[in-house]
């Protein structure tokens, strides 16, 4: 983010505009009557109309470069040619904070896209303000047939807590482990297959000029890989760091012993710290052994290696209790204020996107996982799967992913968690660092 | 104020160069060794300063012609590879002549609406007297005290009322005022000898010429120093087009080059030489520009610092 020198003098009046948002989102907050809406807000169960002359719908989404905007291009012009009637007209975003401000800015203008990527907490707020009309409006039930071909996971992640169906997914991805193989075996480390095996590994192959992983903590910018590390480590060993009521459990033994983990890291050099894909750049570099990271990281990750050692991706390892990897991307939403005619053609193409030739497609060029299993089969899926067998080993995970809750706050707890690493990797107790982000979640979860 | 002739000047200037003039003192404080050894030293810092500007441009150049993975390469690799793969790639994805054309032209018109309003400012608020200045220059000033990502939305919603969002209109006029400028051209006014401004007047000039003939000239310095810093933020600008402007591939886009760049930095990693392709052939007509007017834009900067004269 960049700042200007200049000032703009007209803020004066743009302050004025603010309080008036302020108080105007503050009543459509009263009017939701709580989380996630109240079920008169969600509308009709009959289903949407079908398209019956031409129509533009917008699409927010942040998918800006390499392989990610080629390819949904290249299927926004597929189904257009098959849907003469309809034009998709995309709008991407840098990333996901630009997004979220760009949307929020819409929706307050009175301007707000047909569809939008969002992430769960961001389909709470907007459900809570009745900016979003539910799935089973346009679908006219609340588990429509497509559903049921979904991975279990996905279709979990659809839902808020209202039990509704509010979403419908787009672009699924899990966190997985990117490594160096050829210092694996220089080092004579096998693959690990627990956390605790992922740290002798870190600190035995850090030296010579590697570091072990190198992370982004996070911070207000968004979520980053080095928090939902922690969020993995913690629920793997039993305690996730948010109950299914959002409620903060940042200062359980698991999670503090997930943040002591990486102090432990860092202090034995085996960790280090970085902005923008570090772990990409130094695994990419032979400065470091693993990255973690998305597998829709895939293509940027290849993109660094540039074929000069061998990459090998693996799931994540087990804690206690299991493995347990973050369901990662977003899902798509419909705001209300689209023409009955927009909804139609929104519902059509959303759900074309969710075909399984098409995920099949968007699969094989950007890494993101398909939504459906019947993808796997699908020719241009099959050829992809033989190359990255990590794939089919991996994606069965996305039945018991985890997610963070679909809370509002849920967003702003993220940063606590962020702020906790960086203050933990600087000398901070851990028990401390977590307390601190506790209070200020549980502060959050109270002011929502 | 008297001024001395162009001839006379030079040949002020290289008289002591050719020992054809006085140079008091000048061999007793510095031998030909010790000045022979300053020259040195000068070129010297010059060339290391030349080079802190110009490796970041070609270490962008070599990673936008490298091979895959060799920008993740350690060590590095410091010479290009000619891979020229990255530049068509960057190039196909945008329509960057448009993106660059779009940033001249709202840098260039800001800077315009940024002068102009700062100098009537300034100029009211450094030389007329009148109730509330005070108050209304402390106002003015509060304004820097609000970040500018605070109010994008309440910005975004009045840019929508009056219809401006994907516009050009909203990527200059509301930078068309800068309270850094007003301030500059301010307290230039302040310091500025009254009598200049009075003996204008007692002529018969009116404020506006006594402004535009007295005050803007002897202003230039600070005028020069917000048209570089408003053009220089104009040109970095991104959060403000990113949520101002809409995306589009087409000749129709009015979003600016730097919005295009931040393209390849993506949700799930950054397209590095893509990246440095981009910018790299962004980055050149701008100093190709400068390189040939160099001596113009120099010449400018020293006379508007009250050195020489042209």
């Amino acid at each position: 983010m960049r700042s200007r020198l200049s000032v703009p003098v007209h803020r004066r009046r743009a302050a004025a505009a603010l309080a008036a948002a302020l108080a105007l989102s503050g009543a459509a907050g009263c009017a939701g009557g709580g989380a996630a809406g109240s079920p008169a807000a969600t509308g009709s169960v009959s289903p949407a109309p079908a398209v019956t002359g031409p129509v533009t719908i917008t699409f927010d989404e942040a998918m800006s470069s390499g392989a990610q905007k080629t390819t949904l291009e290249k299927l926004v012009s597929e189904f257009e040619a098959t849907n003469p009637d309809i034009t998709v007209k995309l709008s991407a975003s840098a990333n996901y904070g630009a997004l979220l401000t760009k949307e929020k800015a819409e929706v307050a203008a009175g301007s707000a896209p047909t569809i939008a990527q969002v992430y769960e907490s961001w389909a709470a707020d907007y459900a809570n303000s009745q900016v979003i009309v539910p799935i089973s409006a346009l679908a006219g039930s609340d588990r429509p047939a497509q559903l049921s071909g979904f991975y279990a996971g996905v279709a979990k992640d659809l839902y808020l807590p209202d039990g509704k169906l509010w979403e419908w997914p787009f672009n699924k991805s899990l966190q997985v482990i990117f490594y160096n193989q050829d210092l694996l075996t220089a080092r004579g480390v096998g693959v690990p297959a627990t956390w605790d095996q992922f740290a002798e590994a870190l600190k035995k192959t850090t030296g010579g000029g590697v570091t072990g992983i190198t992370i982004d903590p996070g911070g207000t910018s968004g979520v980053t890989s080095g928090e939902e590390w922690l969020e993995e480590m913690a629920a793997a060993d039993g305690a996730p760091v948010y109950g299914a009521d959002g409620a903060p459990r940042f200062t359980s033994p698991q999670a503090v012993a997930a943040l002591q983990y990486l102090i432990d890291l860092k202090n034995a050099g085996a960790l280090a710290t970085g902005t923008n894909y570090p772990g990409e750049t130094a695994l990419g570099g032979r400065k470091g052994l693993a990255d973690l990271s998305s597998s829709a990281g895939y293509y940027y990750e290849n993109q660094a290696v540039g074929g000069k050692f061998k990459l090998t991706t693996t799931g994540l390892p087990k804690g206690s209790v299991g493995a347990a990897a973050m369901m990662a991307g977003t899902n798509l939403v419909v705001f209300s204020s689209a023409s009955a005619q927009q909804k139609a053609a929104a519902w059509t193409f959303m759900q074309y996107l969710t075909t399984a030739p098409v995920q099949a497609q968007w699969a094989a060029a950007t890494g993101y996982y398909p939504v459906t299993a019947q993808s796997l089969t699908d020719p241009a899926m099959t050829a992809y799967l033989a190359q990255n067998p990590w794939v089919s080993s991996t994606i069965t995970s996305l039945d018991s992913a985890i997610t963070d809750p679909p809370y509002s706050w849920v967003t702003k707890c993220g940063t606590y968690l962020s702020a906790a690493i960086q203050a933990g990797l600087s000398g901070t107790s851990a028990a401390s660092a977590m307390s601190t982000a506790q209070n200020a979640c549980a502060a959050a979860k109270a002011g929502a | 104020m008297t001024r001395i002739p162009a001839t006379e000047a030079r040949a002020r200037r290289l008289a002591p160069r050719r020992g054809l003039g006085p140079r008091r003192g000048a061999a007793r404080r510095h031998p030909v060794g010790s000045r022979r050894g300053w020259r040195w030293t000068r070129r010297g810092a010059a060339a290391v300063l030349g080079l802190c500007f110009a490796v970041p441009f070609y270490w962008t150049v070599v990673i936008s012609l490298s091979r895959p993975g060799e920008f993740a390469s350690y060590p590095p690799v410091l010479l290009p590879h000619w891979h020229w793969a990255n530049w068509s790639r960057a190039w196909a994805a945008a329509p960057w002549p448009r993106l660059f054309l779009n940033t001249l032209l709202v840098a260039s018109c800001t800077v315009a609406l940024c002068l102009l309003t700062s100098v009537l400012a300034g100029f009211a608020f450094g030389v007329l007297r009148f109730r509330g200045r005070r108050l209304l220059m402390l106002l003015t000033l509060s304004v820097l005290m609000m970040p500018a990502t605070v109010l994008i939305i309440p910005d975004y919603v009045l840019a929508s009322d009056i219809r401006w969002i994907d516009t050009y209109w909203v990527q200059i006029v509301p930078w068309g005022a800068s309270v850094f400028g007003i301030f500059l051209v301010r307290q230039f006014f302040l310091t500025m000898p009254q009598e200049l401004l009075d003996a204008a007047a007692l002529d018969g000039a009116g404020r506006i010429r006594v402004l535009r003939y007295v005050g803007v000239p002897m202003a230039r310095p600070a005028l020069v120093v917000i048209a570089i810093n408003v053009f220089m933020a104009s040109w970095n600008s991104f959060l403000w087009p990113e949520i101002m402007t809409r995306s589009g591939t087409g000749s129709s886009t009015v979003q600016p080059v730097e919005v295009g760049l931040a393209s390849y930095a993506g949700t799930d990693g950054t397209d590095y030489s893509a990246l440095a392709a981009a910018a790299a052939f962004t980055t050149l007509p701008v100093m190709v520009f400068f390189l040939v007017l160099q001596r113009q834009f120099i010449r400018g900067a020293l006379s508007a610092a009250g050195g020489l004269r042209g």
